[in-house]
């Protein structure tokens, strides 16, 4: 299969993913959308590791995948710590600091 | 990269030790304060095994001839299981302490680099590049590495009582805060694209954790949740745009980026398209305009010395990032962004300026004043000169000790109040207590640029390196905008020394941490401001890059 058409899809998954960031107002949710940003970089990186003939796009890869699990731990324990303050995940809800 | 020749033998990598040595003590450091804090009423037990394992190290370094480094790790060894035998049930001064003393190991390193390995006999540098290129010794990185490590050694003193009185002085706090360091000074050496993204990381997370330290307090919480996303998603950005780059060039090493993308024939449009999204994903964590959003909360919700930290340290390394990113990596589309870094900085001055004039708390305004001066030191980049380079990395210093010095006397206000500092708590601070009034207005005075401070020389050498690059209209905007940010900053002064203070108001708090930091970033304002060419001599030297 031609190599554009990797690149043509993680784009999709971009723009599928910031939107859904733009959109969605569930803190989980929103962090999902985040996780699928940096999915369709990978792809990106995979991708392209394979057009440039080197393994350096595939050595990010790995750095990356390490960073988003360490972002989902620091992320998660922010999500749980504010479910517990106010009992809701909605990012909108209540604000004592003005946006 | 480097691969086994056969089966039986492995190249071992030549690894220069020398070149990241502050960032190996401060994450050793990190790592023991964490295992001391877990060890809670068996301190002993893990402080001095690793003192002895430190100092031996430090006795056979010294016995090898690194003697600066090895006198380092000696000291340090001595002085964690001291302070746990000093301060047997005060955890958090061990804490701070062992950090503390960390911190100061890694300026005497920063020193020892620049005299051993940087420099050149005359006062100037040779850069050198370490780790098969992932690491830039030069100029960015060693002012990043003095900005940041002075800012986290003065911020320490400035943040031990008020998160003391807040009860939030928790043992991760001076851990999480040398991971920042680690972060940030790493920042400033990256040289490829997976060191620059992981640095950015570490010092995003650990903050993020840090913004959130009050658990109990919601404003916290809500700083620390919008801190996340909206960092995460420009993280995401960011690394997209970075991805678009290797697309393009083939390459992750940001000198092999740069002279890729210099050539005719490289595809322009995906390089464009990676160039903007690296703007979009750099310009949130540098919080220019209209990437700002973040910054008035974040700033708001934090405890007070973290946003001190956030402000002076994180804007430091985010414009290393900056720095390198678009002076190394994209000279080649120069063409492209540096007419849009310059209205980014033009609506970042104005914007910042002019909201600014309308907030009462004053952690929000020092927020959009930092906004404001991320406009200024963007001046120096689209400059596009040495001068401008050492002008931005001058500037960031300048603005560190001065917003540190003012985050320092809104901790001491904020300690008797436990809440928001109001622009009407100020009224009549001169009279109930001249020194922190005093000491307010002269970091407000640097911060808007009035001589004798370290702010005017810091404009003063962006604007001219603005005008030199043939930026006038920028410069001329940026005047305009100090004035504007004049005019705020002697209102506050207005208001603690012209009004009459209000009885019931407490007084200000001060405890010996809180009076030697204020103490010291006052006494660098002034002295930065009267006798800069020390450190801009430095600064000029700076200049020299791995490209």
């Amino acid at each position: 299969m031609e190599i554009g058409y990797y690149f043509i899809l993680s784009g999709l998954m971009f723009c599928i993913g910031l939107v859904g960031v733009l959109l969605r107002r569930n803190a989980i949710v929103l962090f999902m959308c985040v996780e699928l940003m940096l999915n369709a970089v990978n792809l990106t990186l995979a991708a392209a590791a394979r057009m440039w003939a080197g393994p350096d796009g595939q050595v990010f890869v790995f750095f990356v995948i390490v960073v988003a699990a360490a972002e989902v731990v620091v992320g998660l324990a922010i999500i749980v710590n504010l479910y517990f303050r106010r009992g809701t995940l909605d990012v909108d809800v209540p604000q004592l600091l003005r946006w | 990269m480097v691969l086994a020749q056969d089966a039986t033998t492995l190249d071992v990598p030549d690894v220069a030790w020398s070149s990241f040595a502050p960032e190996l003590l401060l994450t050793a450091a990190a790592l023991v304060l964490l295992l001391v804090a877990i060890a809670r009423g068996r301190q002993l037990l893990v402080a001095a095994p690793t003192g002895v394992v430190a100092v031996g190290l430090g006795v056979w370094l010294v016995s090898t001839d690194v003697v600066v480094p090895g006198a380092v790790a000696i000291v340090w060894g001595l002085a964690l299981p001291a302070a746990v035998f000093a301060f047997p049930h005060r955890g958090s001064l061990v804490q701070a302490w062992g950090a503390g003393v960390a911190l100061a190991g890694a300026l005497v390193l920063t020193g020892w680099q620049f005299v051993t390995v940087l420099g050149d006999g005359a006062g100037g540098m040779t850069p050198q590049s370490a780790l098969a290129g992932a690491l830039a010794n030069d100029g960015i990185a060693f002012f990043t590495r003095i900005t940041v490590y002075l800012t986290a050694l003065i911020v320490l003193p400035l943040g031990y009582g008020y998160l003391r009185d807040r009860r939030i002085n928790r043992a991760e706090v001076e851990p999480l805060l040398l991971l920042a360091v680690v972060g940030m000074a790493a920042l400033g050496t990256a040289n490829d694209l997976i060191t620059l993204f992981v640095a950015l990381e570490v010092l995003s997370l650990a903050l993020y954790v840090l913004t959130g330290l009050a658990r109990r307090d919601r404003r916290s919480q809500e700083a620390s949740l919008k801190y996340f996303v909206m960092g995460a998603v420009a993280s995401a950005i960011l690394l997209y745009g970075m991805a678009l780059m290797y697309v393009a060039t083939g390459s992750l090493s940001l000198p092999t980026i740069g002279s890729v993308v210099a050539l005719a024939g490289t595809n322009q449009l995906v390089s464009a398209l990676g160039l903007a999204l690296v703007t979009v994903g750099i310009g949130f964590k540098v919080a220019l305009v209209p990437f700002h959003l973040w910054t008035p909360d974040v700033y708001q919700g934090a405890p007070t010395n973290i946003t001190a930290f956030m402000a002076a340290a994180t804007k430091a390394a985010g414009f290393a990032a900056v720095l390198r990113l678009y002076l190394v990596a994209f000279p080649g589309l120069q063409g492209l962004w540096a007419p849009v870094l310059a209205v980014l900085a033009a609506a970042s001055m104005l914007y910042g300026a002019y909201v600014a004039l309308v907030q009462r708390d004053l952690k929000r305004m020092l927020a959009y004043s930092s906004i404001t001066h991320a406009g200024y030191a963007t001046i120096g980049v689209v400059a596009v000169t040495d001068a401008g380079l050492s002008g931005t990395l001058w500037y960031l210093l300048t603005y560190a000790v001065s917003t540190l010095g003012a985050f320092g006397c809104v901790i001491a206000i904020e300690r008797r109040r436990r809440g928001e500092v109001a622009l009407v708590d100020l009224r009549g601070l001169g009279r109930t207590s001249p020194a922190v009034a005093g000491i307010l207005a002269l970091c407000l005075l640097s911060l808007a640029g009035m001589p004798p401070t370290a702010g005017f020389v810091g404009k003063f050498v962006v604007f001219q390196a603005g005008i030199e690059a043939g930026w006038t209209w920028l410069v001329v905007i940026g005047v305009l905008s100090s004035i504007v940010a004049a005019f705020f900053y002697l209102r506050i002064a207005g208001v603690m020394f012209l009004e009459t203070a209000d009885d019931d108001r407490p007084l200000p708090a001060s405890s010996l941490g809180l009076t030697t930091g204020i103490a010291v970033s006052a006494t660098l304002v002034v002295f930065l401001g009267v006798q800069p060419q020390a450190f801009l001599h430095l600064a000029d030297a700076a200049a020299a890059l791995v490209r």
